[in-house]
């Protein structure tokens, strides 16, 4: 047989379309020649017949054609679905995940555990590098996000940018979040009594996590953008990570249902153990020496606040696409009750995404959310917190049916009553969100986007705390009301260019310009004095305070940035952003930064010495280095000076000889510099055996610098405390991610996710010698030099002095006294603070999660392990249930009559009347054994976890053949089933303090998580 | 479009370029100067001499014992306080004339306010901590002179002390330049008696000179304050401090040239107290005082009363008190400066100059007339100093417990009430903290 040399003259033509397909390589098979299409995706090339042509781009499945005598060739190619699971998405684009060098970690929806209310708890353990806390058990309630470390000294800042759908939203923040519902009236508190140095105040307030507004059925991806070259082109924004969002959109040809339907029983992990009534009365009448605690009835508060939590979860989803419109539709309700009683948490949320193709080049697209959400669990904590304090010897109600208010017949207590605090006050926050974004993309070529987006975010919230009538604390009763509007709006303009040359080199760029306003308005009103508890109306009160507080603030940012990545014969990678940002927040001196990045990558298996080591699928290096800033620090109009008009305490306006008082409330501080973070990453992407083994090792570190800090100024300057670029930090740490299919036949699958992080902080340098956070509102770590920004300086406790029954504190000359440092005998009184020392940091050394997912037939089990070492958490818990001195007369723990007895008594809880409660010379006594200073309470928090477990069945299609049933499946799950730990508190995963992660480590009778059980089905039409 | 004005705050350019913000601003210029003035700041001058009663344990008992640490919070708290309010006056000094758009003469007046709150803060200062500034030291260690706004903070902005005598040049300067840009009265009477005129300057540079010997000045300024017809001696003491039960209007006699309207600033409990608490008697006035007085002097008869009739005190219950401070709950005006004081300047100086003399001997019996006494004779004074003496007890019957008797005591180097302490003891120290921050540029006073 002769072969026929022939010369072919072909069109590769993308079938979904008819565009024509620039840069396809076109090879033929077994051979290295090849070519690659040109811009109208035509292509010449000489051959033989008989021999095969292999077509592949990407984003299309690979296509074989055999030549035969035809000279004219038009080849069609599938879009591939397997190449769009490569695809990842970035800041302003989207990338192949082969190409990548920065790092970024991904989540596709089928790994959320969606029985999970809000996403970013479902994030917890699942990406390296990414740390979730969980703020406690109470629905809708906030959780601090880190991502690679802690960024700024700012207790606000170290949340990460979240952009969902190319719209950045109002994201966690704990003062932005936080509703307070103090009382409008608060019982003067009279001279004496004993008060807890260094105690945690209970304030009445709850953050609420903005994340949650966003139905988790919804999601396609997230992606977690980790260093500097993914995270600069968010400029001024991406020091503390960027977490992007993608929503679905209608795939499939025919309209697609699904819907979900899920209910979870929740109970708390576990319940501290009290105090049962006579033995609280023999304690505190022992204690007071005298009958004044007599036992009056055998209450269990806490029995009677807490319930099985019962939630509902109903998902109905629509999908469908043809050539020219694709759409996603879903409704979805959720009814989550709290394991306290009468505290419910529900959400309403809605979804439109649609895309429309106006022509073969032009397409306009929508995505939109509506959600409300109704949080009337605000009180769940405060109602918590009184029914584990609350003495056990009191009735709860009077004989004739009311609540019993007051701590008659006892000397003290707390004067609330928790069952009417559930069932009586409300305490509701309502939000109704709308995030959504119109686009218009055009791509005149196929190498070149055009795309223009406007996205809105728009946040209405209402909360109503109404308290009813108290005798002697609330007379009357009081109420708040608090609305607060932010309304965001951005537009982004973006050109994409994708281009192969020579089928060598290659680029992916994209250029744009974003601008971006967001203004924020709140006020609020409150009233007592009601004449009925019935009326909940502010202005129907006896008494309205004040004027309402009307605040509008706005803040504006404009920026400029781009991006290019080049590709050279699909081994050398390397990569340059810039972003310029230019910010209302920042003052004119300082409006305009640059932040650069730049990286490279080598894919070390396409070179010719690694190409045949069959084994090997990837081995890709790649580095990064680069510029990311936090522009939070320095509030909202830049640090020009601002004033306010003097009010008293009631926001009466006052005066000096007639003319209102305009007082500085900021000074002009034009030299403020913004914070500015440096990352430099190595990584390493290596996939194995088939891609059955998958990891990926990264390292970082980090440095921040000029961190913004209120530290001290002199006196004769003016202030006490301004803001400062006052120092500089680092992170340093690694992540390891791997997944390994470690069975795979036709009936069994094993998979294996494992991820682990370690990040180490340390602050690097400060003008000072070392700073408390900000006191008893903010816990008592403290900043110093070497030590990382998380960590506990704290009094070093020794245990109790067998001999006496009083604590022993350690002293920094190594000696020990039964004298507090702090103590007015003590001889360091005048700088106590030398004697405490650094405890441990409450930030983790290691953290991670372990995922294995079986299958068999339809069966599938899994199970997801979360883990977290070396952190300290303090218990502040225990703290006050071994606090017995004060006017609350707190119910204790049991531990607690392990006191000290006699001498030679070993114990570690001192004698009731023990030298550390002492008299402060002005009537009054202070309890240095209680306080958060010391580190009697403060406990390793290292924990691992079973947060959830799941067994899944997949009806078979067989048996759906003939109805009209596309898919089902029913699953039941456990969540927080098993925790292994040392803590000795309830629950190792809170944090008084919500969203802050430079405040975390505080358990204050903080709601622990609820251990739960689900069942719930899914089905598809 | 990112040049946002705040709706919620007025930022500083706004403020300076009104009259009407302006106004509104120069009022927090005084009430600073009236947070600093009132409470401790006030009394420790009086308990500092042993006129006052206190109770066995009294945390007043700090100022006068000798061992007063740099980390006590009076020492702290004085400080800080008047370098807020001058704070508040350099950035008037400052910014009215980049940002001012308003009348010329009314931002120069503001100007002038602020130049007059300054001084007077920065001899409040030199009194309490500069060491050796009362008694003629003027290479002594006075106090640092911030001139300029807060704006924002480098390490090059920390300063070391001046000297005494640079403080005392900066504080007349400033009242010399007030004196030109300060009005003669203002639209009302207490507006020209709680805002500084150019009497008010005048009449501090009388106190300045004095406190600074340099009695010739003293005399020619103390001249046109005594020739200014809109100031007069109140003929009767019960004028001069009236009794203000109420609390909620401001009246200030023809005397008055400079004070703070605490009665008419606010009207209510949280704020606008001047937390002086001689009428329920926390602390009072000595019996051994009471009776070095004259029988039938006013300032006894009329100005010492019973205090709070309610005060059930056993320890507390016989005393009494002044009635300089009679509203029940501490809203009395404060007067800063009244032409009693500068009269008894003049006589000092003129003292100092002269030795005895007529004219000395005649402004000192305008005060004592005024208290119903007879009037002193030349030929009652043996020498210069006994005159002096007399002069100096005269002055403080009179301006007991207005908040200088320390300062005068030790200017005249008589005893404080321990009567052993060294001049280094008399110094207040500067604030630990302001050491520790000032990388070793502040140095502190003697033991």
């Amino acid at each position: 047989q002769t072969i026929k040399a022939i010369e072919i003259q072909g069109t590769v033509i993308a079938e979904e379309d008819n565009q024509p397909v620039l840069g396809a390589t076109v090879l033929v098979k077994g051979t290295t020649k090849g070519v690659a299409t040109d811009f109208d995706g035509k292509f010449t090339i000489a051959l033989n017949v008989g021999d095969v042509l292999i077509f592949s781009s990407l984003g299309f499945e690979t296509k074989e054609l055999k030549v035969t005598e035809k000279k004219a060739l038009t080849v069609y190619l599938k879009s591939s679905v397997e190449a769009l699971e490569l695809i990842t998405v970035v800041g302003y684009g989207v990338q192949e995940k082969r190409n990548l060098t920065g790092a970024i970690g991904t989540i596709k929806a089928k790994d959320l555990d969606k029985t999970i209310p809000s996403f970013d708890n479902a994030l917890a353990g699942k990406i390296a590098g990414v740390q979730v806390i969980s703020s406690s058990g109470a629905p809708g309630g906030a959780t601090a996000i880190t991502i690679r470390g802690i960024t700024s000294l700012n207790a606000n800042s170290n949340n990460p940018l979240i952009v969902i759908d190319g719209v950045p939203v109002y994201g966690t923040n704990r003062s932005n979040n936080t509703v307070g519902f103090e009382r409008s009236s608060v019982l003067a508190s009279g001279f004496g009594g004993t008060f807890v140095a260094s105690t945690l105040e209970n304030k009445s307030e709850f953050e609420r996590n903005p994340l949650a507004m966003l139905n988790m059925n919804d999601i396609e991806s997230i992606e977690v953008l980790k260093d500097a070259y993914a995270t600069a082109i968010y400029g001024s924004r991406g020091a503390a990570g960027v977490i992007l969002i993608t929503t679905k959109n209608g795939t499939s040809k025919a309209p697609r249902i699904s819907l979900n339907y899920t209910t979870t029983f929740s109970d708390p992990i576990d319940t501290p153990s009290l105090l049962s009534a006579s033995q609280y009365s023999d304690f505190y009448n022992l204690y007071t020496e005298g009958n004044n605690y007599p036992l009056e009835a055998e209450t269990n508060w806490l029995d009677s606040v807490l319930q099985t939590g019962i939630t509902s979860n109903l998902n109905i989803s629509v999908s469908a696409g043809d050539d020219k419109l694709k759409y996603f539709v879903s409704a979805s309700y959720l009814n989550q009750e709290a394991y306290i009683v009468n505290q419910d948490y529900k959400k309403y949320s809605f979804r439109g995404n649609a895309d429309y193709k106006l022509t073969n080049k032009l397409k306009l697209g929508l995505n939109g959310t509506i959600s409300y959400t109704d949080n009337a669990a605000l009180n769940a904590q405060s109602i918590y917190r009184n029914a584990v304090l609350k003495a056990p010897n009191l009735a709860a109600k009077n004989d004739d049916g009311s609540y019993k208010f007051g701590f008659s017949p006892n000397l003290n207590g707390l004067r609330d009553n928790p069952l009417a605090q559930a069932y009586k006050d409300r305490n509701y926050v309502k939000d109704d969100r709308v995030i959504g974004n119109v686009y218009l993309e055009y791509k005149p070529f196929r190498w070149l986007t055009l795309k223009s987006e406007m996205g809105i975010d728009v946040l209405n919230s209402k909360s109503y705390s109404r308290l009813i009538s108290r005798p002697v604390d609330l007379e009357g009763g009081s109420a708040t009301q608090t609305k607060k509007n932010n309304k965001k709006f951005v537009v982004n303009n973006t050109a994409s260019i994708v281009k192969v040359f020579n089928n060598i080199h290659s680029i992916n760029s994209v250029i744009g310009q974003s601008f971006e306003t967001s203004r924020e308005e709140s006020a609020s009103i409150f009233g007592g004095d009601f004449a009925s508890d019935d009326i909940l109306d502010i202005y129907q009160a006896g008494r309205v305070g004040g004027n309402p507080e009307p605040i509008i603030r706005e803040w504006a940012l404009f920026s400029v940035f781009g991006r290019l990545n080049y590709q050279y014969d699909h081994k050398y990678l390397a990569g340059v952003t810039y972003r310029v940002d230019g910010s209302s927040r920042f003052s004119k001196n300082n409006r305009y930064v640059g932040f650069p990045s730049f990286s490279l990558g080598w894919r070390a298996s396409e070179e010719a010495f690694l190409k045949d080591v069959s084994w090997m699928d990837q081995l890709k290096f790649r580095g990064s280095i680069g510029f990311s800033g936090i522009d939070g620090t320095s509030g909202y109009y830049g640090d020009q000076g601002q004033y306010e008009l003097l009010r008293a305490g009631d926001r009466r306006l006052l005066y000096y000889s007639g003319s209102e008082i305009l007082q500085v409330v900021q000074p002009n501080n034009p030299n403020l510099k913004w914070e500015r973070t440096k990352t430099i990453d190595l990584g390493l992407d290596l996939d194995l055996f088939g891609e059955k083994v998958s990891l990926t090792v990264d390292y970082y570190y980090k440095k921040i610098t000029n961190l913004l800090y209120a530290s001290a100024v002199p006196w004769y300057q003016g202030y006490a405390i301004q803001q400062q670029n006052i120092g500089d930090m680092e992170n340093r740490g690694f992540e390891v991610d791997l997944s390994t299919e470690n069975i795979a036949n036709a009936n069994f699958s094993w998979v294996t996710n494992f991820n682990i992080s370690r990040n180490t902080n340390k602050i690097l340098k400060l003008n000072f010698e070392g700073s408390d956070t900000g006191g008893a509102a903010l816990g008592y770590k403290y900043f110093a030099e070497g030590q990382p920004a998380g960590q506990f300086f704290l009094y070093d406790w020794a245990g109790v002095n067998p001999l006496t029954g009083n604590p022993l504190w350690n002293y920094p000359d190594g000696t020990q006294s039964e004298v507090h440092p702090a103590s007015r005998f003590s001889p360091i009184k005048d700088n106590p603070h030398i004697a405490r020392k650094p405890m441990g940091d409450a930030l983790p050394d290691f953290f991670g999660g372990l995922t294995n997912t079986f299958r068999y037939k339809n069966w599938k089990l899994e199970a997801f392990f979360s883990f977290s070492y070396g952190s300290q958490l303090y218990n502040g818990t225990k703290a006050l249930q071994y606090t017995y001195s004060t006017k609350e007369a707190n119910n204790l723990s049991p531990g607690i009559l392990d006191y000290w007895k006699i001498v030679g008594h070993r114990t570690d809880i001192p004698s009731i009347n023990n030298a550390s409660i002492e008299n402060t010379g002005f009537g009054s006594r202070v309890d240095y054994i209680s306080g958060r200073d010391s580190n009697r309470f403060l406990e390793d928090g290292s924990y691992i976890r079973l947060k959830n477990i799941s067994l899944t069945y997949n009806v078979p299609e067989s048996f759906l053949e003939n109805n009209f049933l596309k898919s089902a499946s029913i699953y039941i799950q456990a969540n927080n089933l098993l925790t292994f730990t040392k803590y000795s508190g309830l629950d190792p995963e809170v944090s008084a303090f919500g969203s802050s992660a430079l405040l975390s480590g505080y358990d204050e009778l903080t709601l622990p998580q609820s251990k739960s059980y689900s069942i719930g089905v899914n089905i598809g039409f | 479009q990112l040049d946002l004005a705040p709706a919620d705050v007025y930022i500083e350019k706004d403020v300076f370029e009104t009259a009407e913000t302006a106004e509104m601003a120069i009022s927090d210029l005084y009430h600073k100067l009236f947070l600093a003035s009132v409470g401790p700041t006030h009394v420790i001058p009086d308990a500092s001499l042993p006129y006052v009663g206190l109770p066995p344990i009294s945390s007043y008992a700090n100022y006068f014992g000798g061992n007063l640490t740099p980390t006590d919070g009076q020492v702290e708290n004085i400080w800080r306080s008047y370098y807020e309010a001058i704070n508040v006056a350099n950035v008037f000094i400052d910014k009215v004339p980049i940002f001012g758009q308003y009348d010329e003469t009314l931002e120069q007046q503001h100007i002038a306010e602020a130049k007059f709150n300054r001084a007077y803060c920065y001899w409040a200062l030199l009194c309490f901590y500069g060491h050796g500034a009362l008694t003629g030291n003027d290479n002594g260690l006075g106090v640092p002179l911030q001139l300029t706004p807060y704006d924002g903070f480098n390490q090059s902005d920390l300063i070391p002390r001046n000297t005494n005598g640079e403080v005392y040049t900066q504080i007349i300067s400033d009242l010399t330049d007030a004196v030109q840009g300060l009005p003669e009265t203002y639209e009302t009477q207490l507006k020209t008696r709680v805002r500084a005129t150019k009497a008010t300057a005048q009449a501090m540079l009388s106190r300045v000179y004095l406190y600074h010997r340099d009695y010739d000045a003293c005399n020619e300024v103390s001249n046109t304050v005594i020739a200014n017809t809109n100031y007069k001696l109140e003929p009767e003491l019960l004028d001069l401090f009236p009794l203000n039960t109420e609390g909620t209007t401001s009246t200030f006699s023809d005397e008055v040239i400079f004070g703070l309207p605490v009665s008419s600033n606010g009207g209510n409990f949280q704020y606008g107290t001047h937390s002086i608490y001689y009428y329920n008697k926390f602390i009072w006035v000595e019996d051994d005082f009471i009776e070095s007085m004259d029988p039938s002097d006013k300032r006894r008869t009329e100005l010492i009363f019973q205090g709070n009739p309610n005060i059930t005190n056993p320890n507390t219950i016989n005393e009494r008190t002044t009635f300089k401070f009679n509203n029940p709950e501490q809203r009395d005006d404060v007067q800063i400066i009244r032409l009693a004081e500068v009269l008894l300047n003049k006589a000092e100086a003129l003292t100092q100059l002269e030795g005895v003399n007529d004219e000395a001997i005649s402004l000192l019996n305008q005060i004592r007339e005024r208290s119903g006494l007879n009037p002193v004779q030349e030929s009652d004074f043996a020498s210069k100093d006994a005159l002096l003496t007399a002069l100096y007890n005269e002055r403080y019957i009179e301006t007991a417990f207005e908040g200088r008797g320390r300062f005068d005591f030790i200017r005249t180097g008589r005893p404080l009430r321990n009567p052993d302490l060294t001049e280094n003891q008399k110094v207040f120290p500067i604030p630990q903290r302001e050491i520790d921050l000032s990388e070793g540029i502040l140095v502190q006073n003697p033991n």
